[in-house]
């Protein structure tokens, strides 16, 4: 049946926006971690969202007009290249010589939006997925109206 | 990524006219098909049982706790639904086939 090709691609979907929910989670739960296992602060973290189609595949499909089709969107888990945020607190153990402490550059309005964004996208993957399931149901009924 | 027209796999021009097609010259002449019904009822029921079995491991792995992927334990849940509906219908038509046939007055 090839209906389910829709419903791996929603998965695929639904894996993604539920791996950026756990990045932002983890950003959120780190916001004030200042020192890691390295005993460099935090790092924030941002998923990169690139198409699961290989090079490979681009020039297969480049070379025969299509044919192998991508799995669907694969997400990168990087750290984003943002600032510490710098905090005077001479008290603090983690304090550097001038009594600044760096804090992860984890701005929790944007995570905020991110999460509003994730929850949205996650929910658009599930609609295409009823709606391919609800066309195939359709598609069941054909024929049985008839008496 | 779908070509809309050769999805569907027999292009347009293989179709042929209306007007032949109540030839009985075509009808003799065509193929029986290579597979027979049984076989692939059977490896229908076969897809079903495995898609079931599936959902009913990752069900599994969901309630122990080895499995968090919540998504694509429903997703297999509708596909085994959606496949076992398929059989579904195909064993009504059967059956209305089978039952028109036994009433038919001789």
């Amino acid at each position: 049946m090839d209906i389910s090709s829709i419903f791996d691609i929603s998965a695929a979907g639904m894996n993604l926006e539920r791996q950026r929910l756990e990045v932002s989670a983890l950003n959120l739960a780190n916001a004030n971690t200042t020192r890691g296992a390295d005993g460099l602060p935090f790092a924030p973290l941002q998923v990169v969202v690139r198409s699961g189609m290989t090079p490979f595949d681009a020039v297969f499909n480049a070379v025969n007009g299509g044919g192998l089709s991508g799995s669907g969107p694969v997400g990168q888990v990087e750290t984003a290249d943002v600032p510490p945020r710098q905090v005077y607190e001479p008290g603090h153990p983690d304090a550097d010589a001038n009594g600044f402490v760096s804090y992860p550059g984890v701005n929790p309005v944007s995570e905020m939006v991110r999460l509003i964004a994730v929850t949205r996208a996650y929910e658009a993957n599930v609609r295409v997925f009823n709606a391919g399931r609800s066309m195939a149901m359709k598609a069941l009924e054909i024929g049985s109206g008839r008496s | 990524m779908i070509d809309p027209v050769s999805a569907v796999g027999v292009p347009l021009e293989s179709i042929g006219p209306v007007g032949s097609v109540g030839s009985l010259e075509s009808a003799a002449g065509a193929q029986p098909p290579t597979a027979d019904f049984a076989t692939w009822l059977a490896q229908q029921v076969d897809d079903v049982n495995t898609k079931i079995a599936q959902a009913d491991t990752q069900v599994r792995e969901l309630a122990v706790g080895t499995n968090t992927n919540i998504h694509q334990v429903m997703i297999s849940l509708e596909k085994a639904h959606l496949s076992l509906e398929l059989v579904m219908q195909v064993r009504n038509k059967v059956l209305e086939a089978y039952q028109n046939m036994m009433q038919m007055q001789v």
